[in-house]
């Protein structure tokens, strides 16, 4: 109390004994003059329009477009998280289903969060997080990525945080102070177009110079690093004032309330999106896994923006006092900061004449292809943060007369089990017609407008479907038979087993084999289906369905093809056509026949299991009394 | 002992100056640079040399390796702000094109934007640009207007050609230098011979005559051009105020007829609500639209007119869920004490529990 009773004082004595000497500068399109600063290509000035305009819009409209695709969708939530210094709401959305379980039920779902408009300048962000909620409202029953991700995640944004401050940013949209702080440059802008801070103290007149450096910077507020780097001030004046305390501000505790929403412990992503630098800030998790996980995120995030954005990862241990310093630390999930573009040159990438900050004023002509980009980057980050892909179900059908002699599917028992229900099982013939129908349990691959498949933007992801059959033939001899498909073969119409899609578009896929080539299922003591498919993002599906996937700070009951935990999926071995009752994962190419592991495969009714090792404690104590009781 | 040490730290601090000039520099530490080397005083100078002895220095600072990148950099791209007021003449171009060939260096870590990132400190090239497009549109104007009697035909001519950005940034300036008939002659030849000029031409025209025709012709040649299109879009987002109401009204209707122009006329038509008009019955339509009716309830959304809430409030009971949730927007976003009481009257005899508790909450709020 007292330390804090301390810095207000320094702080207010800093503002009132600091020398002040303000002039306005103007922002201009071409006009010279005194105090006029040409950037070389239209000031962009707030419209009143809901909807995307080839611009910025309003503040007011913003609102009223978030409320507007709230009342209009069942699948968008919003409420009120907490109120700004001058006590105007700040509201954040859920884009989610009614429901807070993920398809198969039993698992909650998972939470990411996406902040914007945190430093008031940064006029890209607002109309980023805008985009992002215009995207899946326009796309909630596309029985594809949208509506998959409204079923299964739920997605948390804040369009606009530092209320206030961007509403001055707006009050004044071509106009700034060129102030003279010890500590700045000789031409760095602030208030009016250029304030970063929130508005603490400072009343909402331009003119009013003496309060133009004040506020405290929103992304300075937080623990566990705040006040402990020469990156963040202690003075008031300062850009980078980092306030009284951390969390300090109610604008700072208005984003925690939406990371309650998650709620906290289901949170799985965070980003908070600033200008300009054109780069993600990886927050440092302190866990190797967590951190790996954040790092291939990010790859694919940057590929959404045509790999021009770079990645940098926070170094361990230290900080400035960020929000993603902050959702690193806590709850140790993918964080980041976002910093749009343009990069380093500024407007001059726009052909701009390089006006000092002009970086901050992104040209009207760019904020479309900006939002589009950008809302793709949020799409497939949540997109591998939902669950992992997951084989559901299989049919196979034998052509010449379209019986079906194979049928299953995996059904979730539990928040942590599914057991596979096998309803056919006719064996499979050599030298003969089938076809297979496999279904996921997310889509799994990009479209365009016309339902085209394709690879998601700059990746290059396998988009093929395939599958093998994998075996063991009655002279102990392993047997492998890869079938590969065109990436047409993935379904986009509904239909089910009946040949379309199970759930979403792309979620299954169909393909005709034959088993020839001196395979013979009539000779095989071990026939296995093996499916080793990735989805849009890359990564390969769950070796081991039986099992439900979750997040902990990294992937839970997500196997590798060993049966290992992993990040990174693996072959799926666990259909088998016919079973010779060894342990999962068994690879047909090694046909080394092994004792069971000491880690007992988890128990599946259908096929019966191996006594668990507590089982046979219990039967030990039970034949213990027995004996006991005997003696007496 | 204690002397040495002095010297010492002396030496070191000096070191440390030296070595945050190099690339890229704090731009605190650059403070004391530029003041070591009297950057100040070396731009005040500037202002008295002749144009041949700008061009030695600008020569010398290209050539020389001596002094510090930043500070070279700094006192080229002054250089090149003081070459905007300069006239066009063979010096100051070849000033000019050597600044527009020169490849900036010298970077600093901006504090306030990706705050570990380096950016370039002095943008020489791209200020020597600036000085480009400005000599060429101060020649292109003289020679448009040199002629006062074929002003109007050569004008014309000039917006008919190839596209260019800088004919927007030529017409902008033109329309400032030209006598009202001047510019009024070459809004009637518009209308009258040419009406397919270009959207982007017609609006700085229009605006500055207040000219209802030339702002009809210019929405009806509207047209998706991504150089331009923001330009425009802002200029017809003036219409309500730069015309008298009758013919605002008629501009802004016309507006509606293309996507790309509809909220913004949308968003203008609050000025003109009034019980019975045209324009209040066609906002009301409106709502039901999926795209255009948001805009539609921030405009009616803006009348306390008690007739306007009047009818918000039967729309609230409407068969039409658009509609309704439209009609509760507008309400929302006005929230003056007549649309709370309505709203908390609806919630009491709606049947839409999802509605009722968003609405509930709202009011809890507000």
């Amino acid at each position: 109390m007292a330390r804090r009773f301390l810095i207000s004082l320094f702080h207010t004595i800093t503002c009132i004994t600091l020398p002040l000497q303000a002039v306005v500068w103007t922002y201009t399109n071409t006009e010279e003059g005194i105090n006029l600063k040409p950037l070389g290509y239209q000031v962009p000035i707030p419209i009143n329009s809901l909807v995307p305009v080839d611009g910025f819009r309003s503040y007011e409209s913003l609102h009223a477009r978030h409320q507007d695709l709230m009342l209009l969708s069942d699948n968008i939530t919003g409420q009120i998280i907490g109120s700004t210094q001058n006590g105007r709401s700040i509201w954040a959305y859920q884009l989610s289903d009614p429901d807070t379980l993920i398809d198969e039920g039993f698992l909650t779902e998972g939470a990411t969060l996406q902040n914007g408009g945190i430093h008031a300048r940064e006029w890209s962000t607002p109309e980023v997080t805008t985009a992002i909620i215009e995207r899946f409202a326009s796309n909630e029953a596309d029985n594809w990525v949208y509506q998959y991700l409204l079923q299964n995640m739920n997605m948390i944004i804040i369009p606009v945080l530092n209320v206030d401050g961007y509403l001055q940013t707006q009050r004044y949209p071509d106009q700034t102070l060129k102030t003279t702080y010890s500590d700045d440059p000789s031409d760095w802008p602030r208030d009016g177009r250029m304030r970063r801070k929130n508005m603490r103290n400072v009343d909402e007149e331009l003119s009013t110079a003496n309060d133009a450096l004040w506020g405290i910077d929103l992304n300075r507020n937080h623990d566990p690093y705040w006040n402990s780097s020469n990156r963040s001030s202690p003075n008031g004046n300062s850009l980078v004032y980092h306030g009284s305390g951390s969390g300090s501000e109610s604008e700072t505790q208005a984003l925690y309330a939406a990371a309650a929403l998650g709620p906290a412990n289901q949170l799985r992503f965070f980003v908070d999106s600033h200008s300009f630098s054109q780069l993600w800030y990886i927050g440092n998790t302190g866990i190797s896994r967590s951190n790996s996980i954040a790092s291939s995120v990010a790859q694919r995030m940057k590929a959404a923006t045509n790999h021009s954005y770079t990645l940098v990862a926070d170094s361990p241990g230290v900080g400035i006092g960020t929000t993603s310093e902050h959702f690193a630390d806590t709850y140790k999930i993918p964080s980041y900061i976002l910093e749009t573009e343009p990069g380093g040159n500024g407007s001059v990438q726009y052909g701009g004449y390089g006006v000092s900050h002009s970086g901050f004023i992104l040209p009207n002509s760019e904020i479309d292809r900006v939002r589009y980009e950008l809302t793709n980057a949020s799409v497939i980050a949540w997109y591998m943060q939902s669950v992992p892909p997951v084989v559901k179900a299989v049919e196979i059908r034998r052509v010449s007369d379209d019986t079906i002699v194979f049928s299953g599917q995996w059904q979730a028992t539990s928040a942590s089990n599914r057991d596979w229900v096998e309803s056919i099982n006719l064996g499979l013939s050599a030298n003969e017609e089938f076809s297979i129908w496999v279904a996921y349990n997310k889509p799994m691959r990009w479209m365009d407008d016309n339902n085209n498949i394709m690879a998601f933007p700059n990746t290059s992801y396998s988009i093929n479907p395939q599958f093998s059959i994998e075996g063991i033939n009655v002279n102990n001899q392993g047997f492998v038979r890869e079938f590969v498909g065109a990436s047409s073969d993935w379904l986009t119409q509904p239909g089910g087993a009946g040949v379309g899609y199970l759930q979403y578009k792309t979620d299954a896929f169909q393909l005709t084999f034959n088993l020839n080539q001196g395979i013979d299922p009539a000779n095989a003591t071990l026939l296995a289906l093996a499916f080793h498919n990735n989805d849009f993002a890359g990564i390969n599906n769950d070796a081991n369905p039986a099992t439900m996937t979750d997040y902990y700070q990294y992937w839970v009951n997500f196997e590798s093809s060993t049966g290992e935990s992993s990040d990174s999926g693996g072959i799926d071995r666990t259909i088998r056509i016919i079973n010779d009752g060894s342990p999962d994962y068994t690879d047909p190419n090694v046909v080394v026949i092994v004792d069971p592991p000491v880690v007992e495969p988890p128990q599946r009714e259908s096929r019966g299991g191996s006594p668990t090792v507590g089982f046979l404690l219990i039967l030990f104590m039970l034949c213990l009394n027995q004996v006991r009781r005997f003696r007496q | 002992m204690f002397g040495k040490i002095f010297i010492t730290l002396c030496v070191v601090l000096q070191g440390c100056i030296v070595i945050k000039a190099e690339n890229p520099v704090d731009p605190k530490y650059a403070k004391t640079i530029f003041t070591k080397h009297n950057v100040t005083k070396q731009i005040q100078t500037f202002n008295h040399l002749s144009d041949s002895e700008l061009l030695s220095k600008s020569s010398e600072l290209l050539n020389n390796q001596g002094d510090p990148l930043i500070v070279r950099e700094r006192l080229l791209f002054e250089i090149s702000l003081l070459l905007r007021s300069k006239p066009e003449n063979p010096v100051n171009q070849q000033i000019n094109d050597q600044l527009l060939s020169y490849q900036s260096k010298a970077m600093w870590i901006q504090k306030d934007a990706g705050y570990r990132q380096p950016i370039t400190a002095f943008p020489v090239a791209a200020s020597a640009r600036a000085n480009t497009i400005n000599w060429q549109t101060q020649s292109t104007i003289k020679e448009l207007t040199q002629d006062l009697n074929n002003t109007t035909d050569r004008v014309i001519d000039y917006l008919m050609g190839s596209n260019s950005v800088a004919k927007q940034i030529v017409l902008d300036r033109l329309l400032n230098s030209l006598s009202y008939q001047s510019t009024l002659n070459i809004g009637q030849e518009i209308l009258r011979i040419h009406p397919e000029i270009e959207s982007t031409f017609l609006l700085p025209i229009a605006r500055t005559l207040k000219s209802t025709d030339l702002y009809l012709l210019a929405v009806n040649n509207y047209s998706y051009n991504r150089t331009y299109l923001a330009k425009n879009l802002f200029e017809l987002t003036k219409v309500n105020q730069l015309l008298p109401a009758d013919d605002a009204q008629k501009v802004l209707l016309a507006m509606l007829s293309n996507n790309r122009l509809k909220s913004v006329a949308i968003q203008q038509m609050s000025d003109f609500i009034h019980e019975g008009t045209i324009i209040s019955k066609t906002l009301f339509e409106l709502l039901a639209d999926p795209g255009a009716g948001g805009d539609a309830a921030m405009a009616l959304s803006k009348s306390n007119d008690l007739t306007i809430l009047q009818t918000l409030e039967s729309n609230l009971y409407s068969r039409n869920p658009v509609v309704v949730k439209r009609s509760i927007l507008a309400l929302e976003l006005n929230a003056n004490f007549n649309a709370k009481q309505i709203l908390s009257q609806f919630i009491k005899t709606t049947q839409d529990k999802q509605l009722k508790q968003e609405v509930a909450r709202w009011l809890d709020a507000s």
